[in-house]
Formats: structure tokens, sequence, C-alpha cells
């Protein structure tokens, strides 16, 4: 059966990756502690994901600002949004219990994922994650498992904008994560190190974050 | 530094490049040790993927020399001077996805480098001829031979062969 040869060289061409042995051995390369991206390395790729992240942020923000009740409703609203996406549980991207990992997989945010000082005690396991948006901006969706009990839960980490989202409560400030409900699941809120966190929790699995 | 997915993309180049994933990995590993022994004041600025590139093609054309194998003919001739100076479209070729490997087999290591940066990075002439430093319509000529290459190739039955030419 013939194919266009862009589709069939790109099959190809995917279906050969380094194993774990040569990352490892590239990886051990290269000075330890630096897992951000090489400097200056702008793929093709990444900058229309950062030109469509940019747009889609702006295009967002102009929809929302203009829209009746202005930022009153956004919790709610990023509740919605991130319950709709753990109820969906979609495929992990990358499988890692490391930040280190997380971080060496999220290239294309314009932000670095970080570990939240409020989950510091919360018991959960970081198992991977995936790309996804929020409020129309790029950000990176964490699964988390809690050790011997079937306890998953989604955390989302976007890059905060202060002017944006002005309402959500600062952890480093000392201020206390805020929480909401949407279709049965909680959902807290809250910014740390700059960056919106949101976590989901189901109701008959609740710990104590 | 380097991402898993970066690592991989300027691995699938060496694989176009060389076609052997050993070679590809060792060129791999040698562009990354270069690059990382530069002053880091002094790294490119363009991108590090750019210049590991660079350093690959450059390596291994080195080693192509030394084993008198560099491919001279068929890429820098102008025979083509009616070439149109439309960026060609790698979608309208089609081949028998069973056939890439023999077909890969059949190019020289810088027409397949071309049909990598043309067809599965989709660079455009001008990104391509930036990487090759090459001028664009000497990209463009070649990109249409290259075409016209792999169209000669009638795939059929159990094995390819070459049509009667266009």
């Amino acid at each position: 059966m013939k194919r266009p040869l862009k589709r069939v060289l790109k099959d190809h061409l995917n279906a050969r990756q380094l194993d774990a042995g040569q990352l490892d051995a590239l990886r051990s390369l290269q000075p330890a502690g630096d897992d951000r991206p090489a400097e200056g390395e702008r793929n093709r790729y990444g900058a229309w994901a950062g030109a469509a992240a940019v747009a889609l942020l702006v295009a967002g923000l102009t929809l929302w600002l203009a829209r009746p009740g202005g930022p009153e409703n956004l919790i709610d609203e990023i509740a919605s949004e991130v319950v709709e996406n753990h109820l969906h549980l979609k495929p992990l991207e990358v499988n890692t219990t490391r930040i280190a990992g997380i971080q060496n997989y999220f290239t294309r945010l314009d932000f670095m994922p970080v570990e939240s000082r409020y989950l510091a005690d919360s018991g959960l396991t970081l198992l991977g994650g995936r790309y996804c948006s929020l409020q129309g901006v790029t950000a990176a969706q964490l699964r988390f498992g809690s050790v011997g009990e079937d306890d998953l839960r989604t955390l989302y980490e976007v890059g905060y904008d202060s002017r944006t989202f002005r309402r959500i409560p600062d952890y480093d400030k000392g201020e206390m994560p805020v929480s909401t409900w949407s279709r049965g699941i909680k959902v807290t809120l809250w910014v740390e190190k700059g960056v919106l966190f949101a976590l989901t929790e189901e109701p008959d699995k609740q710990g104590n974050p | 530094m380097f991402s898993d997915a970066q690592l991989n993309g300027l691995y699938r180049y060496g694989i176009s490049l060389t076609n052997d994933e050993t070679l590809a990995y060792d060129l791999l590993q040698d562009a990354i040790e270069c690059y990382l022994k530069m002053d880091p004041a002094r790294r490119p600025v363009d991108g590090a993927g750019f210049y590991l590139r660079r350093v690959m093609r450059n390596r291994y054309i080195d080693q192509l020399r030394k084993e008198k194998r560099y491919p001279h003919e068929s890429l820098e001739d102008g025979g083509d001077s009616l070439v149109s100076m439309a960026m060609p479209d790698p979608g309208e070729l089609v081949i028998d996805r069973q056939m890439i490997e023999s077909i890969l087999a059949r190019l020289d290591p810088l027409e397949r480098e071309l049909l990598h940066l043309w067809a599965y990075e989709e660079m455009t002439a001008r990104e391509i001829a930036t990487q090759l430093d090459s001028p664009r319509g000497t990209i463009l000529s070649r990109i249409h031979r290259l075409k016209k290459k792999i169209a000669r190739f009638d795939l059929g039955g159990d094995g390819i062969r070459e049509g009667a030419g266009t």
C-alpha cells in the first residue's frame, strides 16, 4: 500500500529512539543538576508552540476580562476545567517519580514545573505527567497516587500571572489555599513559587494535604 | 540540559545521515561532548540543535573522506537549470511503506540528510540553506533532483528497482 513519503519517513524514524542506557549515558555527560533545556535552544516547533501559547493566553485573557462578572467566577471556571480533565484520566506522556524527570520532559512550557511545599507532607507519590491547558494556557498535568491506596489525584501547574489570577491565595505569603467543588470533586487552588497549582481530591478518598 | 525529545531528534538526524543506529549514537555523543567543552559564553545563540547537527555532519563527512566514500557527485552540480523555485511538497510523493529502508539505503548520506530536513523536520528551503550553509537556490535544485530520484524508483513486487527514468 502506497502512502505519502513524508508520513512513511516519519513513521520509520519515529520508531527509532535511544534506549534507556543510551539516554542515561548521554545525560551523564551533561553537568549535574542542570535539568534545564540547552541555552538558546529554540527549535521551530518550540517557537511555534510558544507563539501559540502566547496567542492563546492573550485571546483567553481578552475574552475573560470582557465577560460579565469579571474574575469572580475564575476559581469555579478553573475547577470545572480541572475536573473535566481529571475525570478523563488520559494516558501519561511521561512516567517518572522525580520532579527532575518532569522538568526534563516539559520543555515547551513558559515556566518550570516545581514541587509544592504545601504538598510536602501529603504522602502523595508522583506518577508522571502530560501536557494540557488551563484557561487556554499550556500547562503541566501531573498525576499523583497514595501508597497503598486507590487514590489518584491530578495536579495542574501553570505559570501564574498576578494581573490575571490575583484572587488565588499565595502560599508563600502565608495565605491558605482556597477550595471549591465541581461535579462532586474537590479542587484546591493556590500559588507557590510563581506557579498556580490546582489539585483534585475525590470525596471518599480525602486525605489531609 | 538536553531533553529526551531533543536527544531523540538528534539521534534520528544521525540515523538519516548514516543509515546506521550505532554510528548515529556515536556521532551524537561526540557532538554533545564537543558542545559541552565549549565556553558557555561562546555557545551558539541560534540553538544547540543547529550546532549539534553541524558537528555531527562535519564529523561524519570527515569520516567518509578518510574512507574515500564522500559523495562528490549529484549534490552540487547544477544540472537542472529550469528547476521550479517553488518548494516541492514531500506529500506529493507516494511510496510503498515497506520499501522505505530500501530507498534510504540507495540514497547517499547527503541525500538522506536533505530528505530528513525537508520531509521529516519539514524545514523550509531557507532553513535548510542556513543549516547546510548553502544557497537557497542550490537547496531547491537538490530537492528537485532528490524528488526525481525517489520517483524513479519503481516500487513493485518483492524488491525495488529503478524505473526507466522520467
